[in-house]
């Protein structure tokens, strides 16, 4: 049983606190993405896992013993890096039977177990290479292979598409999905990049300056973002934020300009709030309930059509799931759903049910 | 135990180690230095002392009057201190004219600057001993300095930095403005060379101040000795009074350990170039 | 125009340091190789030629083949202590180096290498000392004979090598720190997590990575290895001033052929030996480099 638990985790270098009591725990066998902005303490989490940095206070339990003092060697975890990390001395063959070699396995066991994981990677007609002679896509097969052979129970991953080009990162996604569903082993993925996380995960942690802002399934974060900041965070192009005001009994929000959006369901909110507004949910339209906003830009991708607008003196983007031909500078009439509209409390950012 | 105390018993054990074997390392020089205060009986006894058990300053007081020492001093530091001024000059106009002007004839001068650096002094200073000899400078200052005037490697060294940290548009932007290439050299080049002329330096006056063969073939005449080579000679030139003989060689060591722990840095940086021109 | 102006600038600019160099450099060095054809012995005016004579005269002159293997023992010698010490010292040092005493490791470490040889040599000579030194006070105390450290010729040679691998540590120590600062930090890590304990991450990681600077400090180790003197020279006797044994080393023995025995184009043969030497060790130390990709 390989669960990942952190409890009430504290991590500081010298005086500063880099992470402030985090918890959650990682079911087995699920796919567990860390995400948030540069410097949230996503990669010290891994870390701490691995060993390789050592824990302020709290706990780390994997399965059922707690590993704060474990060695990283004892804890039967694999690690992919994000520059990958390979042997540069060591040969494919050699980097991904290393640690079979260090556990005294003989020559015939280590050969099986390569050739076996090189093929699942589709990297064993490069057994013979030296790192340097094999491209990103291909060193990042061998990290992985690295970490596969040794049948760990936890695999953690550290940004490890970041240094790949689009095209491969895309298909790296797919395979890496592909390859969790038939290893089964619980991961821990840590990333910058919420559509990674959206698409391959399991379970989604979203963190902001040390802290755990929300766990929960990638369609709920996507749904149900608990504050502000997961809500503009998760979700690509990000959503857009206006502030508004409202009365008890009334069934509108009003901008800043004047204009109304209609939000039957906030009938009893009174105040001012900050409304988020999606971009692929904003349509265009004029029956009803509608607002204006100036094009201040707009960028067509065949499919689809991105518009940077401004609405009430603020920028929203808007995604058009059709081609829209308008020239700068024009007002157009949109629409959204009422339920699509989200709503904050403007001093501390919390999603409201309404 | 946990992970903080493996890692602090482990560290503790390195430390105790690396204590033992530093000190172990500087125990011939630390012996050197005691033995210099023993009385000339206590150098004799049977098994020998670590310290001394009657410390005295006599020997000290008698190394420095009453032998050349201080006159070998002042040889080998006029020496090094010339030593280093010529070849910090040539190395940095040297070094900022193969690495900014780069013809191909100042190649070639380079190719053979860098062809001539692996051959060990050794090699040819005896038909250089009979250049000075014929110039009738043995015995000087003068004839010491023919055999250190330039560094192959200070060169090489300059060339290097003036590479990597002098924009080529920095020039340009002087000759623009108007200014000549001396100018451009004393007044932009040299003092943003400050670093690895004062690394040079250091290196420079280490070499002179520690050469052994070439002075030994140079300077034949007692007052004329080096303190290297003075040192050297010491027991059949004066004495075969051990404590004087360790007083004598603790005198010149000290100044130069000392040198070293101020000038670390300087020092640590020359060396560590030379490793890096691979 | 400019161009051409700045050309004559820089071959003035160069011209003293040039003149200098082929004066003092270029000059000597073909001297050398063209003396060691021919014959010379200081007085006469006259330098027959003798084309290979004084090459072929050198191998089957016993004190130059003594010469030779001392001083190549010497070289091996110090390098094969030299190496493994320095390496692991430095090991250790880079693992302490957030430890306070960090700055005086690499201090005292570095302090023989400093210290210059003479004074350093009557340190060790007091020390080896057969009737006065303490090394055999220790040897005696525990129990064994005491040796004539600088008499016999195969202890003076240890002697020796002693010494030049103390001076010599402190230098390796200080190329191979550079070497571990710049070694890649993940790739331990890696090998951490895949269950390399400190001493297999030294034996399987640190060492092969660290090939090029083992090559480079073998190569200058034992070029100034085959140069040694001044330490042959102030261990020949021992500290009474009583004549020890006098290890021949290459340069001595050159200095004696030149000097003592005014045989200059033969002493200029041996240095041509020692030349051809020194260019093999450094083509060897490249070509090595070259085959393992340099990097």
């Amino acid at each position: 049983m390989a669960t990942v638990e952190i409890k009430e985790l504290h991590k500081s270098f010298g005086d500063v606190e880099i992470l402030h009591g985090i918890s959650f725990t990682i079911p087995d066998g699920a796919f567990v993405a860390l995400v948030g902005p540069s410097g949230c303490g996503k990669s010290t989490i891994l870390r701490l896992i691995a060993g390789l940095e050592e824990i302020t206070s709290g706990e780390i339990h994997i399965g059922d013993n707690i590993i704060n003092d474990v060695e990283p060697k004892n804890r039967n975890i694999a690690m992919v890096f994000q520059n990958y990390a390979l042997y540069p001395h060591l040969t494919v063959a050699q980097n991904m039977g290393f640690s079979l070699k260090l556990l005294k396995k003989s020559k015939a066991e280590i050969e099986r177990a390569v050739q076996h994981t090189a093929e699942i990677l589709g990297v064993n007609k490069l057994l013979h290479r030296l790192p340097k002679q094999l491209s990103g896509g291909q060193r990042q097969r061998v990290a992985m292979g690295r970490a596969i052979v040794r049948k760990p129970q936890v695999f953690l991953f550290d940004e490890p598409l970041s240094n790949l080009d689009a095209k491969l990162r895309v298909q790296m996604r797919a395979e890496l999905k592909a390859l969790h569903r038939r290893l089964a082993t619980t991961t821990v993925y840590v990333t910058h990049d919420q559509i990674e996380a959206m698409t391959m995960a399991d379970i989604v942690v979203v963190m902001r300056d040390g802290n755990v802002e929300q766990v929960g399934r990638p369609l709920e974060l996507y749904d149900k973002p608990v504050n502000q900041f997961v809500a503009g965070f998760i979700g690509s192009p990000a959503m857009g934020f206006l502030p508004a005001t409202t009365k008890v009994g009334s069934s509108e929000m009003v901008l800043s300009d004047g204009q109304v959006l209609s939000k039957p369901t906030c009938a009893a909110l009174d105040g001012g709030y900050i409304i988020g507004l999606r971009p692929e949910h904003i349509q265009l339209g004029g029956n009803g309930a509608s607002f204006k906003a100036t094009i201040e830009a707009s960028e067509q991708t065949g499919s689809e059509t991105l518009l940077l607008a401004r609405l009430a003196d603020q920028e929203i983007t808007i995604l058009l799931r059709e081609r829209f031909d308008t020239p700068i500078g024009d007002v157009q009439t949109f629409v959204i759903n009422p339920t699509a509209v989200q709503v904050f409390d403007s001093q501390t950012g919390a999603r409201l049910e309404t | 135990m946990s992970a903080t105390d493996r890692a602090r018993r482990t560290n503790f054990l390195l430390d105790v180690t690396l204590f033992v074997i530093c000190i172990l390392l500087l125990t011939p020089l630390i012996l050197l230095i005691a033995n210099g205060f023993k009385t000339p009986q206590e150098m004799l006894v049977w098994p020998p002392t670590l310290f001394p058990k009657d410390p005295t300053l006599e020997n000290f007081h008698k190394v420095f009057t009453e032998t050349p020492l201080l006159r070998w001093m002042l040889n080998s530091f006029l020496f090094a201190i010339l030593s280093t001024v010529a070849i910090v000059a040539t190395s940095a106009l040297a070094g900022y004219i193969i690495g900014k002007f780069p013809f191909r004839t100042i190649n070639i001068i380079f190719i053979l600057f860098l062809a001539t650096a692996i051959i060990p002094f050794e090699v040819y200073m005896i038909p250089l001993y009979f250049q000075v000899k014929a110039l009738g400078l043995l015995n000087s200052v003068g004839g010491l300095l023919v055999g250190y005037l330039v560094m192959s490697f200070g060169i090489f060294l300059i060339r290097q930095n003036v590479i990597a940290s002098i924009p080529d548009e920095l020039l340009e932007a002087a000759r623009i403005d108007g200014a000549g290439e001396l100018w451009i050299f004393w007044y932009v080049v040299l003092p943003l060379l400050r670093g690895p002329l004062a690394a040079l330096a250091v290196l420079a006056f280490f070499q002179a101040w520690t050469a052994f063969a070439w002075p030994i073939i140079v300077m034949t005449r007692k007052k004329s000795f080096t303190i290297e080579v003075g040192l050297a000679n010491f027991q059949s030139a004066y004495t075969v009074d051990l404590s004087l003989l360790s007083a004598a060689s603790a005198a010149v060591m000290v100044p130069s350990v000392l040198a070293f722990v101020l000038l670390r840095r300087n020092f640590v940086e020359g060396i560590a170039a030379s490793g890096m021109k691979e | 125009m400019l161009r051409r102006k700045q050309f004559w600038f820089a071959i003035m600019a160069i011209l003293p340091t040039f003149a200098i160099f082929g004066w003092v450099r270029l000059f000597p060095i073909i001297e050398t190789l063209r003396l060691s054809m021919h014959e010379w012995n200081l007085l006469s005016k006259n330098k027959p030629f003798v084309g290979f004579q004084n090459f072929i005269e050198l191998f089957g002159d016993n004190q130059f083949m003594d010469a030779l293997t001392n001083t190549a023992v010497i070289a091996f010698g110090a390098m094969a202590v030299t190496i493994p010490m320095s390496m692991v010292l430095a090991a250790i040092i880079y693992h302490r180096t957030r430890s306070r005493f960090s700055g005086f490791y690499e201090t005292a470490v570095f302090i023989p290498h400093v210290v210059s040889l003479v004074p350093a040599a009557m340190a060790w000579k007091w020390i080896f000392d057969a009737k006065l030194g303490p090394l055999n006070a220790i040897i005696m105390g525990l129990g064994g004979d005491a040796l004539p450290w600088l008499f016999d010729p195969v202890l003076s040679v240890i002697c020796i090598i002693f010494l030049v691998s103390w001076q010599t540590l402190g230098y390796g120590v200080l190329i191979y720190l550079v070497g571990f600062r710049n070694l890649p930090k993940s790739v331990f890590e890696a090998a951490q997590l895949d269950g390399a304990n400190g001493f297999q991450s030294f034996l399987y990681m640190s060492v092969p990575l660290l090939k090029p600077i083992t090559l480079y400090v073998s190569v200058v180790t034992l070029i100034s290895g085959f140069n040694v003197y001044a330490q042959a020279y102030v261990l020949a006797s021992d500290t009474q001033g009583a004549p020890g044994r006098q290890v021949r080393v290459l340069v001595l023995d050159m200095l004696e052929n030149s000097f003592q025995n005014f045989r200059v184009g033969y002493a200029a043969a041996e240095a041509v030996i020692l030349l051809s030497i020194v260019l093999l060790l450094t083509m060897i130390q490249f070509g090595l480099l070259r085959g393992k990709g340099g990097r």
